[in-house]
């Protein structure tokens, strides 16, 4: 095979790989704000304190493992993510201008568990076990198990709470709630409550994110920025609270990161990221599949 | 069934219901009628618990409502019926009628609700698989009552079934509520069509800028000099 195809090729592949961990993420950005209203900008943090828990779990058991890390993180972050809800949005919601002061609120709580995150773990970057170790070469292309390991997660994430939201009554209150809040409460949804769940699960997923790209990066206090930031722009293309659009723009846009980075180099991906972000506020503020606002 | 003592609910600054007190009896037909903008819809948002009063005291089967969230008070059997609809347009004729059936209460008799909900709207059952953003203005309007119906209403407060309907859809929608009042529901009507709906009354309240200027029976009301004009005025807008 030609071995410009073979390498771009692999580079599809590889931004596949990272489009599915964008996309997790995404979705939890994108509902939060379809459901209820708030956008999260401690997000980058709860990625952040997602891998670091998962890094304590793993300096405390020397005989820790994945499976385990998950199986107690992610429920964590829920809990964490709802407790947050509680104490910081709850009190803010339908005031005057509540939707600007719980951005600023939520931007404060992350230089909070930022900077906490670096009173207690210091500035040293933190690794992360790998998932897997080892490679397969289907069709000569290399395709490390990691990576396919972080497809398959991130894959059945998805579906499984496509399915969620679908089957389940409160995932169909979600759905209710993002369709018409008004008529969710005439009803008789119990909104707050559903905002916290929605909230603790937005969390959670950012969580799984996190513990799902520290094993290729490290962890380090204000690591959770860069793929904020890049989650952020791939829910703004998709449209802010489409779950179906911010799908689609995690799989455009990390394919062509990862065409950039290829051809350009890897300093040229955050200028990317914000022409992206400019070209989308300049042609299309509301998105592919828009309902911001 | 339903009492109102001394509401008062403001808009921001805007002092939209003043001082508002009567009973709804149960099995009643209690329509409200007034002009446009005076209140007559912040009045059933306050009693549905979507907008607080300021003062005085609400109280449904005995049960004090006055601050109650929405969701517990529909759980109470207490159901609004919203002008704007607030329908899931994503979601199917189905899933619409089923989300009404949320509180427990409801959960238990969703499928006898359900069957009693297409018999009195045949037309639902036709396109129960159909998006609700699909539908027109009279089969909407029909699924918002249904909707109402299916949270195991005890009273209805319909907020203008008749907003943005050809006056024959007008007429079927006031049947079918009578209809759905005959059956035993008790019935809290917010109108402006009076002359359509005010054969079925039981009992008629008038409401201008905000405060109670009539209240009582159909009979009394149809004697009445200063209701007369407002029925012969048609449409009073």
């Amino acid at each position: 095979m030609n071995i410009w195809v073979q390498q771009i090729i692999q580079v599809i592949i590889s931004g596949i790989v990272t489009a599915s961990a964008y996309a997790i993420m995404g979705i939890g950005l994108s509902v939060i704000y379809g459901i209820s209203r708030v956008f999260n900008f401690a997000y980058g943090s709860f990625f952040t304190w997602g891998a670091y828990f998962a890094w304590i779990l793993f300096a405390t058991f020397s005989w820790m493992n994945y499976p385990l890390v998950f199986l107690i993180v992610v429920p964590a972050m829920f809990f964490l993510g709802m407790g947050t809800e509680k104490v910081v949005v709850r009190s803010l919601r339908w005031r005057k201008n509540w939707q600007v002061t719980t951005m600023m609120v939520t931007l404060g709580l992350a230089f909070l568990m930022d900077n906490l995150a670096l009173v207690i773990f210091g500035g040293f970057a933190k690794p992360l076990p790998p998932l897997f170790h080892g490679a397969i070469n289907p069709f000569g292309f290399t395709l490390s198990v990691q990576d396919l390991a972080m497809l398959i997660i991130a894959v059945t994430v998805m579906i499984a709470f496509g399915l969620f939201l679908s089957k389940t009554r409160i995932g169909r209150c979600m759905q209710a709630i993002s369709q018409d809040m008004t008529g969710a409460e005439i009803v008789g949804i119990p909104i707050k409550k559903v905002f916290s769940y929605t909230f603790g699960l937005s969390t959670a997923l950012v969580g799984t994110g996190g513990i799902l790209l520290a094993p290729r990066y490290f962890i380090t206090p204000h690591g959770g920025w860069a793929p904020f930031f890049r989650v952020f722009v791939i829910v703004a293309f998709g449209g802010l609270g489409s779950i179906r659009g911010t799908l689609y723009a995690a799989f455009i846009l990390a394919i062509f990161e990862s065409f950039v980075s290829w051809s350009l180099g890897a300093t040229w991906v955050m200028p990317f990221w914000f022409l992206v972000f400019l070209g989308v506020l300049a042609f299309r503020p509301s998105g592919l599949m828009g309902t911001w606002g | 069934m339903l009492e109102l003592k001394n509401i008062n609910t403001y808009y921001g600054e805007f002092h939209a219901i003043r001082d508002i007190s009567f009973k709804v009896n149960q099995g009643d037909f209690f329509l409200v009628v007034g002009p446009n903008g005076h209140g007559k819809s912040t009045l059933l948002k306050t009693i549905c618990g979507l907008l607080r009063t300021a003062s005085g005291q609400i109280v449904f089967n005995t049960a004090e409502i006055t601050r109650a969230a929405t969701d517990k008070i529909v759980e109470m059997g207490l159901v609004y019926v919203a002008e704007e609809r607030h329908l899931f347009p994503q979601m199917t004729v189905l899933d619409n009628l089923k989300l009404g059936a949320y509180n427990t209460n409801a959960r238990a008799k969703e499928q006898e609700s359900l069957e009693y909900v297409f018999h009195l709207f045949p037309q639902l059952s036709e396109f129960k698989n159909r998006y609700a953003a699909t539908l027109s203005g009279g089969e909407a309007r029909m699924l918002t009552l249904g909707r109402g119906i299916m949270s195991c209403a005890k009273l209805l407060a319909i907020d203008e079934p008749s907003f943005g309907l050809a006056p024959i859809l007008r007429n079927e929608v006031f049947d079918k509520i009578n209809e759905i009042n005959s059956s035993g529901m008790t019935v809290l009507l917010v109108e402006q069509n009076v002359n359509q709906v005010v054969d079925f009354a039981d009992r008629i309240c008038l409401i201008e800028d905000g405060c109670i200027v009539f209240d009582g029976p159909r009979e009394e009301a149809l004697l009445n000099e200063h209701l007369k004009d407002v029925f012969l005025g048609g449409s009073y807008r």
